[in-house]
């Protein structure tokens, strides 16, 4: 079901942790809110399931004012951070928690939410463990207990604050194509807060990347990466080395060479430039718009080269293919780049 | 937290010896002024046999005495827990202006003496306190019959509820209440069903506690009572009462029944610590 927000603002004291806030999401979509800590990500997840009350601005579910109703008539499931299981209550009465509790007429049969609790442990892959409480499962599987909870009473929005955080490397990966398979099987509108770029990127259908209470830039993972709207965007998702410039005759010079732009031009003058890794060639020396470095380290990670090299007294980091660097390469070294292209911001 | 490693085990190892003086050190001063009065009030209620025991506890006023102690707690406990609990949840989970003077009024009959707690009802609501006359035009009274020793009671036993509950409330969060909220309960339900099975087992340390101070409380209700034998004496009352005529053997033989009451409290103490010590970590350091 489709969210509208508009001018949304929440403050704590003097503090205002959600400020003026616009956001429409898509009936079905899958949302990232993504923004370091403290950019009101997760008031303003919370705004929208009813945990927290907004001082100013409106919020539409499904076309109807939600910005004061109560969270049990907003029909929204919530997964915590730290998924908040009841700990008295074993897993299949944590699933059905919502089913007894429900206000809604007629009451559901004990059969009937035997069955529905059954269904989900089994869509979640914990069917055999619904006796088990809590303290007795791991963090992935308390995870999945907690989706299970927040999808029993069929809610029109899935909100999920940080899913993944308190996950290691590889149940994170695990849950994260999990999740989006349910997300398709079952079409519930998600949002998820997330401080981790990566999982927003690879995710959502959309990404709104959150700062100081505001929304910086909405749009597909593809274009807030390709066209960070801002340098705080373009910094948070992995802008990789910030150099000064100087923007003259359509184009950054960085160091003497004019390197490609690739968002809408600053004015004229000193500008910030961002390098991302993977832009950083190796080129012949003494070609034209070519730059020297120093080599000041070099590491091999898998298939990539990772290289650190010192440019005009910054450390740039560079990733180059391992298997299609031909060159011998050696700390001390002196070298041709060629910055494929760059994001440039004023100031 | 300190670690179990052995390395950590090392550090705190002393001579033989000095553990040994230490030992016996604590052992000695915990039989001398715990071990051996206990002894002396069963060895001083039991002087003149089994007979002269039983005699001291179905003699009409230590019955009395015994049926006013239990009604006193039978109300004051209650009372107490359905208070305790609300200004716990209040203070614990949620936010709001007064939070921190309400916390010090709880704790206020813990650091007040009792002989005043007592005095304050006696001033409120005695002859010539300040409700005094209105209360004696209505026919009610309250000092020197049981509404006192009631009112009393419940003012020095109300933190032992709240005090034990709120630093578990505190450390539980309200993410379980929230979840409940979000999947359509209503504040109810989520005391009822959420809440409150997760502060069951200290809730039951803290009645137990709220109720061995209810039944042996005798400062504030000394002042109260009025000490009429037979009708305003609780145990305690009673006892002093008769050690006051040398009547040693009733005097201990009613203690002894005080006495059973704390061990019974101890070992049900012990038993809730034992079975559910993790739960109970939160408060467990101030007792």
């Amino acid at each position: 079901m489709s969210i509208n927000i508009k001018n949304l603002t929440k403050r704590f004291g003097g503090f205002a942790a959600v400020d003026g806030i616009d956001l429409d999401i898509q009936s079905g979509e899958l949302m990232a809110l993504l923004g370091p800590s403290g950019s009101g990500k997760t008031t303003l997840l919370r705004m929208i399931g009813g945990l927290d009350y907004a001082d100013e601005g409106t919020l539409l579910i499904e076309g109807q004012d939600a910005t004061l109703s109560e969270p049990h008539a907003r029909r929204v499931g919530f997964v915590f951070q730290h998924y908040a299981l009841f700990r008295h209550m074993s897993v299949f009465e944590n699933v059905a928690f919502g089913l007894r509790v429900s206000r809604r007429k007629p009451k559901m049969s004990e059969e009937d939410i035997r069955s529905r609790v059954t269904n989900l442990l089994e869509l979640v892959q914990l069917a055999p463990l619904s006796g088990r409480y809590p303290n007795q499962l791991s963090g992935g599987q308390r995870q999945r207990v907690a989706l299970a909870r927040a999808l029993a009473t069929e809610p029109r929005v899935l909100l999920l604050d940080e899913p993944f955080g308190a996950l290691d490397a590889k149940v994170r990966k695990e849950l994260r194509r999990w999740l989006r398979d349910i997300h398709k099987g079952m079409g519930v509108t998600t949002v998820f807060v997330t401080h981790d770029q990566e999982e927003a990127l690879e995710l959502a259908d959309r990404v709104a990347i959150l700062n100081k209470g505001r929304i910086e830039q909405v749009g597909t993972p593809a274009e807030v990466y390709d066209h960070p709207a801002s340098a705080f965007v373009c910094d948070f998702l992995g802008g990789g080395t910030r150099l000064d410039c100087v923007v003259a005759d359509g184009a950054a010079v960085i160091a003497g060479a004019r390197v490609p732009v690739v968002n809408e031009l600053p004015p004229p003058g000193p500008a910030t430039a961002y390098i991302r890794a993977h832009d950083i060639d190796l080129a012949e020396p003494g070609e034209a718009g070519t730059l020297s470095a120093t080599i000041r380290l070099i590491q091999p990670v898998g298939p990539q080269l990772r290289l650190d090299l010192m440019l005009d007294g910054r450390v740039v980091e560079a990733v180059l293919d391992r298997h299609a660097t031909s060159t011998p390469l050696a700390p001390g070294q002196t070298v041709s780049l060629r910055l494929r292209r760059a994001n440039v911001y004023a100031g | 937290m300190s670690g179990h490693s052995p390395k950590s085990r090392v550090t705190v190892a002393e001579p033989v010896w000095v553990k040994a003086l230490i030992m016996l050190a604590a052992l000695g001063f915990l039989g001398f002024f715990i071990l051996l009065p206990l002894a002396a009030v069963f060895t001083e209620a039991l002087r003149r046999g089994l007979g002269a025991y039983l005699e001291a506890l179905v003699e009409p006023d230590a019955l009395a005495a015994i049926r006013l102690t239990l009604l006193v707690a039978v109300i004051a406990v209650p009372v107490n827990v359905v208070f305790g609990v609300a200004a716990a949840w209040a203070i614990a989970k949620h936010k709001f202006p007064g939070k921190s003077l309400l916390l010090t009024l709880i704790d206020l009959p813990f650091s007040v003496s009792p002989v005043i707690s007592g005095l304050v009802y006696v001033l409120l609501f005695g002859a010539h306190g300040l409700m005094g006359p209105f209360l004696r035009e209505h026919g009610v009274q309250i000092v020197f019959a049981v509404p006192g020793l009631v009112l009393a009671t419940m003012f020095i036993t109300f933190p032992f509820v709240a005090r034990e509950l709120i630093p578990l409330m505190q450390a539980q969060g309200v993410d379980e209440e929230e979840a409940a909220i979000t999947l359509g309960a209503s504040g109810w339900q989520t005391f009822r069903r959420v809440t409150l099975p997760n502060i069951r087992w200290g809730l039951l340390y803290g009645v137990l506690l709220c109720n061995a101070r209810a039944m042996g409380e005798f400062g504030a209700v000394s002042v109260v009572s009025g000490h009429i034998r037979g009708e305003t004496n609780t145990m305690p009352l009673h006892v002093e009462i008769l050690y006051n005529e040398y009547n040693f053997v009733a005097a201990f033989a009613v203690a002894s029944l005080l006495a059973i009451l704390a061990l019974v409290t101890l070992v049900a103490k012990s038993l809730l610590e034992w079975r559910h010590g993790a739960e109970l970590a939160a408060t467990a350091r101030r007792h």
